[in-house]
């Protein structure tokens, strides 16, 4: 039988479907009997999710302007038509 | 890790990398635009501040623009420009004196997920989680929204859980293409995508309890005088949930 805290060692690798059956059965038992560890692998992820939806500082919109030209071909590099 | 492991293209990436080809000014912008910030924020992680990382990704998108003849399609485009930018950043922190993230990234923090103290000996919860409303990323505590304490929190990861956690939650890369491109074996990247997540839920238990934990009749009062000179996270937030 797992313990709490080994449920928290392996709770992303859970989310992650990373785990063997055995193992995953044993996390589900755990999870079943225990609010704890649930509210844990809850919170873990909805982390996961916010962090696929964080927004990050974008780089700055001129620095892609000036790539725009180099896809242009005149930004003093080879140009990209052959 | 085996080359062929690598997953071949797909229709995307082909037509992504044939419109750049032909110089597709819009197909550019949004690629730009789409990786634009995790690039940076994955420079950031070898480079020593945000100007030299906007650099980097600079490089990278002319090492891109000029060399997508070059890209031969054995893995998706995306994960093509992210391995240029690793190889860019790799150099330029050699260039700078600066340890390469992942060289010595397993001694780096060896904490548990969990603090040892919130367990008892048999490992059951003595301290279990704190309660927190997991389902609403734009709640503000603290004078911040939830998802801006987790970038903040972000921010503060060892770089090489920080690159990880980009890799693979933030920008969605599956396991064998974040071990390829940043050259770690799979069980590292276990180890420190285990131990970033871990530690970024701990900063929400901990951001979104230390309002919680306040007695009630404290929590609802309003700002006074009192509160002048104190931080803005001290002071207590009334209706914050609306």
């Amino acid at each position: 039988m797992l313990n709490c805290r080994e449920i928290t060692e392996n709770a992303d690798r859970y989310l992650d479907k990373e785990m063997g059956f055995l193992e995953r059965l044993q996390m589900r038992l755990h999870l079943m009997m225990c609010r704890h560890c649930t509210r844990y692998v809850e919170q873990l992820k909805a982390t996961i999710a916010m962090l696929r939806d964080l927004r990050l500082e974008q780089p700055a919109e001129e620095s892609r302007e000036r790539l725009v030209e180099v896809l242009r071909g005149d930004g003093g590099r080879p140009p990209l038509r052959y | 890790m085996r080359t062929e492991a690598a997953v071949s293209a797909d229709d995307s990436s082909q037509d992504e990398a044939e419109a750049l080809q032909r110089g597709d000014e819009q197909v550019f912008r949004r690629l730009y635009d789409a990786y634009g910030s995790s690039l940076i924020a994955l420079a950031r992680t070898f480079v020593r501040d945000r100007a030299t990382a906007e650099e980097v990704v600079q490089d990278t998108w002319i090492a891109v623009l000029t060399g997508i003849s070059r890209f031969e399609r054995r893995s998706s485009l995306k994960s093509w420009i992210f391995s240029i930018l690793v190889n860019k950043a790799r150099t330029r922190a050699k260039r700078e004196h600066r340890s390469v993230p992942f060289s010595a990234m397993l001694v780096e923090d060896a904490d548990g997920a969990v603090d040892a103290s919130r367990f008892d000996r048999a490992g059951m919860w003595s301290d279990p989680p704190h309660e927190f409303d997991v389902h609403d990323p734009e709640r503000v505590v603290g004078g911040r929204q939830m998802m801006e304490h987790l970038a903040a929190a972000l921010e503060d990861l060892p770089p090489s859980q920080r690159a990880v956690v980009v890799m693979r939650d933030v920008e969605g890369h599956d396991m064998r293409e974040t071990c390829r491109i940043l050259g770690i074996s799979e069980g590292n990247q276990r180890v420190l995508l285990h131990r970033a997540r871990a530690r970024l839920r701990s900063r929400l238990e901990q951001i979104a309890s230390d309002r919680d934990a306040r007695p009630p009749g404290r929590r609802e009062r309003r700002v006074t005088e009192s509160d002048a000179g104190r931080l803005p996270s001290d002071i207590p937030v009334e209706n914050e949930r609306r």
